[in-house]
């Protein structure tokens, strides 16, 4: 027999063997209709790298089966090739199909930590389902030369709250590859070890790119009254990556020291990246005084100073500044323009949205883009200003307009939407407009689509239109 | 500082304004006593304004004390910073963060 039933109480596991052949498939789906009072009916596949089409039919007699003695039947740990198979026969939506690490080893699921697309959801279930077989496995591993697999075992002992492996995870501060050292740094923060943390300040004074971020953070987590001047010393650092890690840290600890540390930092600091961040970094402070450092930046030479400085204000909407965001709108600078219009979507209210509109005609391309977007973003009917700007020669604003409209007049998008999909020169535009209408589905939607394929000239759009036709 | 719901045998914390080292101690307290009538507990972040480190230390220490209970805290609703913040610490990996509150619950 190559397969075998489990039961939990009301839940029976079928596993399978590689290579089950399809009348023992058949067979088991047979077995079930002899078993009572069973609520779910587990098929697990992780031993299975192929199936047969012909097995397929054994898998919805199963299905069948579940349901004639009331049972929920589901697929489990279905590999790629299956799951292939399943799709050209169509039934991956006639099946439920999960993903059950509990039928694997404690070995067999850390292997699964070599796969990106595994390694987080089995940490995970390893960290919630911990036991001594898992502590020895993962300690084991500390033991070998994978660093993917270091790098999961730590941060899985951090996940489980495993304090035991406290000092293991120490002695990885002085590994000479930076994802281990990663990994064990954010677990000493998350575990609180204040002792640890003249070993992370060395680290973050490596500046290796890698590991400084997760140097800052565990030492905010790990900080007392005397970090903030010791941070405040590395805002002088030679490295912009070491001055970056201590404005991180100084903003996780968000004290009155660290606000004016950063400030008195964006007064020396020289390069515009790191002002930047720094800018960010003072818009996470709950403090007077911080509107006017953003509403300064945005005068600044530099575009990333000007774009964290508008976000900033967004932000942290800063309505009493309103008024110096609104004056910007035209600037000479377009960019000064664009980066205080969209201050203004996150902030403006519909009654002061007027002067978004009113500045549209006297603004370039890029901003009068930025305040359709912002319109998009305040509650309130701007339809009338939209119909008013539909035949504007930008195609991205043409789109965009189109879906400001559908978002707030239902009324008249159809008649838009329509016009559009049928005579716009752009495809992007045309594209928009059907994925509206495929909304809206309006009278004769197929009959219009079947003609518009015949005679459109995009690719991408015909690709779109055959793609709705099959769906409805 | 917070309103309670009670749904459907779970705890929902509306937690409101700055969460820092006085205020999340608090916070902690109380949440840890919604447990001796429920098994899990949601905090919804949806009115933090700000937090801060000594906030988060004091979550972290609520979710050791709710895993030494072998009870469930769930985390949901937050603004893009304070997701952040969890994301830089690498706290996303550590808690049960949901977008919506519906999610947290289900």
């Amino acid at each position: 027999m190559s397969y075998k039933f489990t039961r939990y109480g009301d839940f029976l596991k079928i596993l399978v063997e590689q290579d089950a052949p399809f009348k023992d498939l058949e067979d088991a789906a047979r077995g079930i209709v002899n078993l009572k009072d069973l609520k779910r009916i587990s098929l697990d596949l992780k031993n299975c790298y192929y199936i047969q089409s012909k097995a397929l039919a054994a898998l919805i007699a199963m299905k069948k089966n579940s349901a004639k003695i009331g049972a929920e039947f589901i697929v489990t740990n279905v590999c790629d090739n299956i799951y292939q198979v399943m799709e050209m026969a169509n039934l991956t939506s006639y099946f439920n199909i999960e993903e059950d690490f509990s039928s694997y080893t404690s070995s067999e699921l850390v292997e699964k930590f070599f796969q990106p697309d595994y390694a987080d959801r089995v940490s995970d279930f390893i960290a919630e389902s911990y036991s001594d077989e898992f502590r020895a496995k993962l300690l084991e591993i500390l033991e070998m030369p994978e660093p993917e697999l270091k790098f999961y075992a730590i941060l899985t002992m951090g996940k489980a709250h495993d304090y035991s492996a406290e000092e293991r995870i120490k002695q990885e501060l002085d590994s000479e590859i930076p994802l281990i050292v990663q990994a064990s740094v954010l677990v000493l923060g998350w575990f609180g070890d204040s002792g640890s943390k003249e070993k992370i300040y060395g680290v973050l004074e490596t500046g290796h790119e890698e590991v400084a971020e997760a140097a800052a953070a565990s030492i905010a987590l790990l900080s007392d009254d005397s970090d903030a001047a010791r941070l405040g010393k590395l805002l002088t650092s030679q490295s912009k990556i070491i001055r970056t890690a201590a404005i991180q840290a100084l903003t996780l600890i968000n004290d009155d020291n660290c606000f004016e540390l950063l400030k008195g930092a964006l007064d020396n600091e020289k390069e515009d990246d790191v002002k930047a961040v720094l800018i960010r970094a003072i818009s996470s402070f709950n403090r007077s005084g911080v509107s006017d450092i953003l509403i300064k930046g945005l005068d600044s030479k530099s575009i990333k100073i000007r774009e964290a400085s508008a976000s900033g204000l967004a932000k942290i909407k800063a309505k009493d500044k309103l008024e110096d965001i609104m004056s910007r709108i035209t600037d000479n600078d377009a960019w000064v323009g664009y980066f205080a219009v969209k201050a203004c979507g996150e902030i403006c209210s519909a009654s002061e949205a007027d002067r978004l509109m009113s500045s549209y005609d006297k603004v370039d391309e890029n901003v009068k883009l930025a305040i359709v977007e912002a319109l998009g973003k305040i509650p309130g009917d701007f339809s009338d200003f939209y119909m008013s700007i539909l035949d504007n020669g930008n195609e991205d604003i043409r789109k965009e307009v189109l879906s400001s409209l559908f978002h707030d007049n239902k009324e008249n998008i159809n008649a838009v939407a329509l016009n559009l999909f049928e005579n716009d020169s752009s495809w992007l535009v045309r594209y928009k407009a059907l994925e509206i209408l495929e909304q809206i589905r309006p009278e004769g939607f197929r009959d219009m689509l079947m003609s518009r394929l015949a005679v459109d000239n995009s690719k991408y759009v015909k690709e779109k239109i055959q793609a709705v036709l099959e769906e409805i | 500082m917070f309103d309670v719901q009670d749904n459907g045998g779970k705890k929902v914390v509306f937690v409101k304004g700055e969460v820092n080292a006085q205020t999340g101690s608090e916070l902690k307290k109380s949440i840890l006593d919604l447990y001796n009538s429920a098994s899990s507990v949601v905090i919804s972040f949806k009115g933090v304004v700000y937090m801060n480190s000594s906030g988060l230390r004091e979550i972290i220490d609520l979710l050791k004390s709710v895993n030494k209970l072998k009870k469930e805290l769930k985390l949901c609703e937050m603004s893009a910073d304070i997701r952040e913040m969890f994301t830089f610490t690498g706290l996303d990996k550590v808690f049960k963060i949901y977008d919506t509150q519906s999610q947290a619950l289900g």
